[in-house]
């Protein structure tokens, strides 16, 4: 159930988004203007450090609507985490 | 900023020795404990149904061909597969899970996403059942 307290989200107001089209391997990324009133939020798993110092991994990505009193956090962002790490 | 032409090398780097393209899946998320449905691979927007169900949408819906439910999950998987009495390493079909789920929280918008959303979704996309992996209830 406490997964998710040990990863950390990181929500920014994106300018842009990016899909891709078709295979893997020879698809190709087409950038699109995402929707107003929605957030960027990448979860980022924290791990022990190994020997080239990286402390985590993006687990996933995906947009959320836009706390309209919290500018670039997701609505219910207080539900959503246990707590704000930084930020305006 | 990296021209679109080095995003793609990238991404095709990273999926080198992969040979199938996207399906239509069910999986058990042990990192994050939660079980992820997915139905297509497309940008994503998130909305809670609750604290623990999430119903995904397609960020650019509407728009010709695409549907607007792509896929949803259901955070704390592994306290829901044992509260159902459900063993690691077995298969649960896609009816079963989403009958616990209208079972676990018996309100009407879960009775909603199970209903409109989830059902047609796993049947049109033939996502026929999820497998619970060797030890993941027991992971820490």
């Amino acid at each position: 159930m406490n997964a998710d307290e040990s990863a950390l989200v990181y929500t920014w107001r994106s300018s842009v988004d990016f899909e891709w089209h078709g295979t893997p391997q020879e698809g190709y990324p087409i950038e699109r203007v995402p929707p107003l009133g929605r957030v960027f939020a990448v979860v980022v798993k924290q791990e022990e450090p190994n020997e080239s110092g990286i402390y985590g991994s993006i687990e996933r990505w995906n947009w959320i609507k836009e706390d309209p009193k919290c500018p670039e956090a997701p609505i219910g962002w207080n539900q959503r985490y246990v707590r704000r790490l930084w930020g305006w | 900023m990296k021209t679109h032409e080095e995003l793609a090398h990238l991404v095709r780097a990273s999926f080198s020795g992969e040979g199938t393209a996207f399906r239509p899946c069910a999986f058990f998320d042990e990192r994050l404990d939660c079980i992820r449905v997915i139905a297509r691979d497309c940008s994503v927007l998130e909305e809670r149904i609750n604290d623990r169900v999430t119903v995904l949408m397609d960020n650019y819906f509407p728009g010709q061909g695409r549907r607007q439910y792509v896929g949803f999950t259901i955070k704390g998987a592994k306290h829901f597969c044992r509260e159902q009495g459900w063993d690691s390493a077995r298969s649960i079909k896609m009816t079963v899970l989403l009958d616990a789920i209208l079972a676990s929280f018996p309100e009407l918008v879960v009775e909603w996403f199970v209903e409109k959303v989830a059902k047609p979704l796993i049947q049109e996309e033939k996502i026929e059942q999820l497998e619970i992996p060797e030890g993941a209830l027991f992971a820490a």
